[in-house]
């Protein structure tokens, strides 16, 4: 029997990495989290998760544009899908999206917070379905 | 002229004075009448006359002596020469002194009635145009001082003033433009206004204005970010000037630096983001959260279940206490809260408060203690506030502490202040980060931080009660160390 998923979180808020765990574990998935880009580092060197959520604004604005950068230009990593789910738009007043800075932020698809349970489960299936 | 005009006759033979007399009063005429020069002069001097017949030969003082002596103290008064010696060369002469008119004698009443008739026209004429002078000059010299008034209230506009004309040059620019613009008067007045104000925004929309087809009498506004300084905004407001047939004359652009207004925008509408995303935090926690009940995603887990509705109420009361904080700044911002200021010994109030805290240091684990100067002067404040503030700076210390730490509250007077000093041994600030934990919702954010729960608006608030309390707060903080947070309030004097 195939193995379930394994999805790492990344966020910063611990409620909404628990409410993420609890909707991904509810379907089955395994799930890690991390709390920071350099939890996320560690998690990242031990073992390689089939699809990482990420949030953006951690410790620093950019600390989930930073470690989308480091993923998708590592050859070990690029090919792990990687949801952006933050509220960097209401945050800093631009309107960011994959479509338009997709250049530098090379995210495999992006959300606002909150997202409902089954938009994300619903975005998560496809992302590995295309890995 | 008078009603009455006044002829003064001049003559040393009594039988023509007094024949002029009698046939110039039947005409209503007021007549003088003098027997030489000097009473002539005297009386010139004293009435006024407005003609003047005066004989050429006179003893003492000659008829042409009087002519040069009373033009010089009058201009207009019209003199006739009456002679019996009438000559060319004596008329000339008279005339060239300022005679009017030459009338030889003998001469006849109807010959006099005509030649002074002639003269009081003349006299009038003169009058007339004498007065048309007068307000000529008096015209002229109110235009002088308008102008310098209209060039003394353009030159104190607070605002920047800019004309221009139809042939698209610049006509005026007075010093708050040449200011606004950075240019100087000489570098623009005369010259087309393209290219010549250095900003091609604003140049566009005064020549779109000149340019219009169908000139209408309509203000209009335009934001214009400076080409040079991109950090600057200026407001130009465009009205046409309009001749009677509604031609356009030229535009009238006045000008202002709204730099200050945009960035007050900007900032409450950052504002306004942050507070937007501050509430939808927990609130999206909370939702998320209960649809897990709802969804039935923990439902075979009750100790799960109850964890999961304690982290809801936790987050619901920070919420709370979110707006609480919001709704006591503005209030603060507005200077709408009442404050009681009185004289106050500040050490009860630390005693208080760290009698408060207690609980929660202890369930820490940081330990507390409290070293106030013994006889420490009074400040003047209002007590609620500065429980707050102690309250707010003790509550951190403690939080962002670590376990066996220590936080001490001491007070001390320095110079004309008293210094309250709260110092906790807990993770510190990053020095790149202190000079903004002040701000709104500014919270410093690491693995120390992650599990500690705050608005990131106490320490704005408190900042806010001790300015009012024409105080200050600073901090000096070393990663790994801790932070000593000290408040210096002015002290009381009676």
């Amino acid at each position: 029997m195939q193995e379930p998923a394994k999805i790492l979180i990344v966020d910063d808020d611990p409620d909404y990495v628990e409410i993420t765990r609890s909707i991904l574990e509810s379907k089955g998935y395994r799930v890690d989290t991390a709390h920071s880009k350099a939890e996320a580092e560690q998690k990242l060197a031990a073992s390689r998760p089939d699809l990482i959520i990420l949030d953006i604004i951690m410790d620093r604005m950019n600390d989930g544009f930073k470690l989308c950068y480091q993923l998708k230009h590592d050859p070990q990593t690029r090919t792990i899908p990687v949801f952006a789910i933050s509220s960097v738009n209401q945050v800093t007043g631009f309107t960011f999206s994959p479509q338009t800075d997709g250049e530098y932020f090379e995210a495999d698809d992006f959300a606002e917070k909150p997202i409902k349970a089954d938009e994300l489960l619903k975005r998560v299936e496809v992302l590995l379905r295309k890995k | 002229m008078r009603s009455k005009p006044r002829i003064l006759v001049v003559d040393d033979e009594e039988i023509i004075r007094l024949g002029c007399q009698r046939i110039l009063n039947e005409e209503h005429y007021e007549v003088l009448t003098a027997e030489n020069g000097k009473v002539a002069l005297a009386l010139v001097k004293e009435r006024s006359p407005d003609l003047m017949l005066v004989d050429l030969l006179m003893p003492e003082l000659g008829g042409m002596e009087v002519l040069e002596k009373v033009h010089q103290h009058d201009k207009n008064i019209v003199t006739i020469v009456i002679t019996g010696y009438a000559t060319i060369e004596s008329a000339v002469e008279a005339v060239k002194k300022g005679a009017f008119d030459y009338l030889p004698k003998p001469f006849g009443p109807e010959e006099l009635r005509a030649v002074v008739l002639r003269g009081l026209e003349r006299r009038r004429l003169l009058l007339e145009t004498e007065r048309l002078r007068r307000e000529r000059e008096r015209n002229l010299l109110e235009l002088a001082a308008e102008r310098s008034r209209t060039a003394t209230i353009i030159h104190s506009m607070g605002e920047g003033l800019l004309v221009v004309n139809r042939q698209r040059q610049v006509v005026l620019l007075n010093p708050v433009a040449q200011k606004i613009l950075h240019l100087h008067e000489a570098q623009v007045v005369g010259k087309p206004v393209e290219g010549h104000l250095a900003e091609k925004q604003l140049e566009d929309f005064i020549i779109s204005a000149l340019t219009h087809e169908e000139p209408r009498p309509i203000l209009s506004r335009k934001e214009i970010p400076l080409e040079r300084r991109p950090q600057e905004v200026l407001a130009a407001t465009l009205s046409p000037i309009l001749s009677e047939k509604g031609e356009m004359l030229g535009v009238v652009v006045v000008l202002r630096d709204i730099t200050d207004q945009k960035r007050v925008e900007r900032s409450k509408s950052d504002f306004v983001r942050m507070v937007a995303h501050e509430l939808k935090a927990p609130l999206g926690a909370i939702e998320g959260y209960l649809n897990l009940l709802i969804d039935g995603m923990v439902k075979d887990d009750p100790a799960r279940e109850r964890e999961i509705i304690v982290r809801c109420r936790d987050r619901a009361e920070a919420l709370l206490g979110l707006i609480r904080d919001l709704l006591d700044l503005s209030a603060i911002e507005a200077g709408k809260v009442a404050q009681e200021m009185q004289p106050i010994e500040i050490s009860s109030i630390l005693q208080e408060v760290v009698e408060m805290m207690n609980g929660e240091a202890r369930a820490r684990n940081v330990s507390m203690e409290l070293r106030a100067a013994s006889r420490l002067p009074k400040v003047v404040a209002d007590r609620e506030d500065l429980m707050r503030v102690f309250t707010n700076l003790v509550s951190n210390a403690i939080k962002y502490n670590r376990p066996g730490g220590r936080v001490s509250v001491a007070a001390h007077q320095e110079n004309s202040h008293v210094v309250v000093e709260v110092t906790d041994t807990g993770f510190g600030i990053p020095p790149e980060e202190q000079s903004r934990i002040f701000d709104e919702f500014y919270r410093v954010k690491n693995e120390h931080t992650r599990n500690i729960c705050g608005t990131g608006l106490g320490l704005a608030i408190a900042k806010r009660i001790v300015e009012s309390h024409r105080g200050y707060i600073e901090v000096q903080s070393r990663p790994e160390e801790g932070s000593t947070f000290a408040v210096h309030l002015p002290m009381f004097k009676a």
